[in-house]
């Protein structure tokens, strides 16, 4: 039913991270955590699939002697999204 | 969200909408900042005209704790950013909003000798209005919208009064724009993270 969807949006906690994601300039990786409620080793996962796709930026750094990660969408992972939900409105709309 | 389990669109879109709710909120949105500069304010205004009452002859003292209050609030700032998580859109814009607001009102009190001080607290409570109206709007909170409107006819009775009772119209917009709605920011905000 969801043959036009980008399947790699169309996963439960990959959305979640870019829907978080499109709202904000940047996010650490604690924060992604928390407002997702994902495991950090499934989190790191998804990120990393994210990231592949060009779909998010991951900048390493460290804050008072601690490693940070912060994430940001990019403009690739900005159309895809806006494609998955025009895709998904789509499919609502036939289907009301 | 462990799983990659087939979604239905109910899922995706309650998904987004989750993310949306979770990430709408401003570090501004607890009303710290409204509280204390309104607080500042209201005390040199109020002070002052309270010190024009009396005998004193530099009644205008009382501002001189305002580069004490902008460094103290300069290092708040900062180590509210050192804690933060995330930089929301929104936060970027009030920062912007907020320095835009501080360039002018400075470029306002450069040029009292050229626009006469008795017009300048007018100009600066207009600039309240801007900026608290502005704030009210994109924190779709009503109170300080309603507070940044009530700055401009303020702002038309302070043209037409002596620099005086200027003062007191000062503390009045401080107290509707930032003190009051400052509040209840506060609470609203207590209530949400309750």
């Amino acid at each position: 039913m969801f043959e036009n969807l980008d399947p790699l949006l169309h996963q439960q906690l990959r959305l979640a991270i870019i829907s978080l994601l499109m709202n904000v300039r940047e996010a650490e990786f604690t924060y992604i955590r928390e407002k997702t409620g994902a495991t950090a080793g499934n989190l790191s996962v998804q990120l990393s699939k994210l990231k592949e796709a060009n779909y998010i930026e991951i900048n390493k750094s460290f804050k008072d002697n601690y490693p940070m990660t912060v994430c940001s969408i990019t403009d690739t992972g900005k159309a895809a999204f806006d494609t998955y939900v025009a895709a998904l409105t789509k499919y609502i709309g036939k289907h009301q | 969200m462990e799983n990659e389990n087939v979604m239905s669109e109910k899922d995706s879109l309650r998904i987004i909408q989750d993310m949306i709710d979770a990430t709408k909120h401003s570090l501004l949105q607890d009303g710290v900042i409204y509280i204390y500069w309104g607080w500042i304010i209201l005390f040199c205004s109020l002070g002052e005209y309270l010190l024009m009452l009396t005998t004193f002859k530099y009644p205008y003292l009382t501002w001189l704790v305002m580069p004490f209050a902008v460094f103290r609030y300069m290092h708040y700032v900062k180590q509210r950013r050192a804690g933060s998580r995330v930089k929301s859109y929104i936060d970027e814009y009030m920062s912007v909003l907020w320095r835009a607001f501080i360039i002018s009102a400075s470029t306002i009190l450069c040029l009292f000798p050229v626009i006469g001080y008795e017009r300048v607290l007018p100009l600066i409570i207009i600039l309240y209005g801007i900026g608290t109206y502005t704030s009210g709007g994109v924190l779709r909170f009503p109170p300080l919208t309603y507070g940044g409107l009530a700055n401009y006819p303020l702002a038309i009775a302070a043209f037409f009064t002596s620099f005086q009772n200027q003062l007191i119209i000062l503390s009045i917009a401080v107290l509707v724009s930032y003190i009051i709605p400052g509040y209840l920011l506060k609470a609203n905000f207590k209530s949400r993270n309750v």
